[in-house]
């Protein structure tokens, strides 16, 4: 019991419910399903993309590219199949968004594995490059005439629900998406032998490499698969606002990573626990959406969030000291 | 056989920085020749350099805490913050005197950026957190407090003698210019000659070592960071007089340009290492790519854009070579030896 006090995620839980509880006391009437949707709504992307960070964070690395990648591949996706006229299945933009993303994702795995070069290095060279080269050669029209797939994407919620003053509200069906990949990354990390090696890696890459983990397929394998997730992303991302250009998302790389770590995932690699994940996912995103709603002006909602990182991040290292301290 | 192997070393430890007079020269004399009339005149030279000190300032912030084997994320925000509070400062006071304005403006703002270094130091030191993840949190922190202060909106009407600190000059050079100049000279001295500068490079190679050769490591790295801080709030005093206004989302970018400068000029990231005259270089070399590149390009719309490019693919491009130099040197040192 007194073990499981301590735990990250037994705290953010806690955090989670007072958050609710001190919204639901400061202001009961925005307490509702309209709040709660938007709240998920902004979820559906942060959660994919936290769960690719999740899985580099694991591994010892950092990447800061995931939120250049997402709208470039995904972007690229939109052009080609508006050029082509494209109008039937949302599978087509996915698939190709996904593979896009996924052969950004191997080239940052390639100079990782290969060179041995910091991942948080490479990440933003690469970053930088992949949008750079996109926007001058295909170019940053704005487009709102998204391929027709997107659009019904977009307009198709799981469940709806009529408000009393008629508007409607729901939650959208790309919530699958983000909670098949929240399972897939669960199960990777947990039940097969290639997250046993993302922990190994992150804990100590020498051991791992003696151990037997094939240290260079495991990094290539994890930057593709984290750039494939941030293909999705970008493409769901654009289908839930409507518009394409490669810059949206750009610049929230570090809101995710710090929610991500305020999950109890090390920047040091070889820890980090999917359900501390989402929990820290859920609580930055409940903050940014509710702060307005207990009284603090939306003009301080970013130094609140500091605050809470700083708390979070400095709280286990404190409570750790005090319990050496009480023994 | 000693000499060759002395002229190696020498080689190796200036590759980085042979690179990079390579790559000025190649951009100088590409574009010099496309654009003779345009790249190579006084008045690009002198705006690049003011383009230059701005960057500069911040990047050799960022060079002090990968010395220590750190990184400072907020070293942005806390030129903001420092700016955004001076500059309120400095609109308070500007009816009464403009000389008083302008001075507790650059009082207010050192001494803000200061306690700004120095909270982080203290986060780093004492409660031990590490260094990306307590300048994550204050990178926040600060911003928020910036953006809650002036509810968002830009802050400007500061007296027009405020602006000469970055744009009046001497001998046609601006002096937000001799300013980095003068900090970077200043930072140098620092490194190479005195106690301080000693101690923080020991800290940053091997902290652990440096602790039981009884440095006090705790203490190096607070002063360390109350430093960059101040640097931050410089580079905050001479961003603000630019334009003579401050938006709390200021600079948002220079964040990770300032990390690439570094990497690209061969500052060893895990600390112990620092090269002024590589970041010097790089730093020239960047915005001549960039500049360059908004000449050539002018008529594309994603000119801007190419030098994002054209960044990423030369800091990858240089660790590429440089990992290629590193082995073929290794190699021949192990021929040499035996």
């Amino acid at each position: 019991m007194k073990k499981n006090l301590f735990r990250v995620e037994t705290i953010l839980v806690m955090a989670v419910l007072l958050m609710l509880l001190l919204i639901g006391l400061v202001n009961p009437a925005a307490l509702n399903q309209n709040t709660l949707f938007n709240m998920l709504r902004s979820f559906i992307t942060v959660g994919i993309f936290g769960m690719g960070v999740l899985v580099v964070l694991v591994s010892g690395g950092m990447d800061v590219s995931f939120t250049y990648i997402a709208p470039v591949a995904a972007y690229l996706a939109v052009r080609i199949l508006v050029a082509a006229d494209y109008s039937g299945s949302v599978i087509v933009p996915f698939l190709l968004a996904a593979l896009f993303g996924a052969a950004m994702g191997a080239a940052n795995g390639l100079l990782i594995a290969r060179y041995d070069f910091p991942s948080m290095i490479v990440t933003l060279g690469t970053g930088a490059a992949f949008q750079g080269l996109t926007v001058f050669f295909v170019g940053a029209t704005h487009i709102t005439a998204l391929p027709g797939g997107m659009l019904d994407m977009s307009r198709t919620n799981l469940a709806t629900v009529q408000f009393a003053d008629g508007s409607q509200g729901g939650i959208n069906i790309t919530i699958v998406i983000t909670v098949a990949v929240i399972i897939l990354v669960w199960f990777l990390l947990n039940k097969t032998i290639w997250g046993r090696g993302l922990y190994a890696l992150g804990g100590s890459k020498t051991s791992a490499y003696r151990v037997g983990f094939p240290v260079g397929r495991l990094q290539f394998s994890l930057y593709t698969l984290v750039g494939c997730l941030a293909g999705i992303t970008g493409v769901i991302y654009m289908s839930l606002n409507r518009q394409a250009t490669p810059h949206l998302m750009v610049g929230t790389e570090l809101d995710v990573i710090a929610a991500v770590v305020l999950g109890g995932a090390s920047v040091f690699g070889g820890r980090g626990t999917v359900m501390g994940a989402v929990l820290g996912i859920a609580l930055v995103t409940i903050l940014n959406n509710s702060l307005i709603l207990i009284g603090i002006p939306t003009q301080w909602q970013k130094a609140a969030i500091g605050v809470v990182i700083l708390t979070g991040t400095a709280l286990p290292i404190v409570l750790g000291k005090l319990k050496r301290c009480l023994k | 056989m000693k000499n060759i192997k002395t002229l190696r070393a020498l080689a190796g430890s200036n590759m980085q920085n042979a690179f990079l007079v390579m790559g000025i020269l190649l951009v100088c004399a590409v574009v010099g020749a496309l654009r003779p009339t345009v790249f190579l005149t006084w008045d690009n030279i002198n705006s690049m350099c003011l383009q230059i000190s701005e960057v500069g300032l911040l990047t050799l912030g960022m060079m002090l805490a990968f010395l220590i084997g750190g990184i400072d994320l907020s070293v942005v925000s806390n030129a903001v913050l420092s700016a955004t509070i001076s500059g309120s400062v400095m609109l308070e006071l500007a009816d009464t005197s403009t000389g008083l304005a302008i001075a507790a403006a650059i009082v207010v703002a050192l001494a803000v950026s200061i306690v700004c270094g120095f909270v982080n130091g203290l986060l780093i030191a004492q409660i031990k957190l590490p260094a990306i993840l307590a300048t994550l949190g204050t990178n926040s922190l600060f911003r928020g407090i910036a953006t809650g202060l002036t509810g968002g909106s830009t802050l400007s009407g500061y007296p027009m003698a405020f602006s000469l600190i970055s744009n009046g000059h001497i001998f046609g050079i601006y002096y937000a210019f001799l300013i980095f100049i003068v900090a970077a000279a200043l930072i140098s001295l620092y490194l190479n000659r005195l106690r301080g500068g000693f101690l923080a490079s020991m800290t940053g190679s091997n902290e652990k070592a440096a602790y039981y050769s009884g440095v006090s490591t705790k203490r190096v790295i607070i002063s360390v960071h109350t430093l960059v801080g101040l640097i931050a709030g410089v580079a905050g005093i001479v961003m603000m007089s630019r334009s003579n206004s401050i938006n709390p989302d200021y600079g948002t970018s220079y964040l990770l340009q300032t990390i690439l400068v570094c990497v690209v000029a061969g500052v060893n990231i895990n600390g112990g290492r620092t090269r002024i005259s590589g970041v010097a270089l790089s730093l020239v070399l960047m915005q001549m790519i960039s500049t360059s590149f908004n000449i050539l390009l002018s008529q594309y719309t994603g000119a801007n854009f190419f030098k994002n490019f054209a960044w990423g693919f030369l800091l990858l491009l240089i660790m590429v070579l440089n990992f290629y130099s590193g082995r073929v040197r290794t190699r021949q040192s192990g021929r040499l030896s035996t």
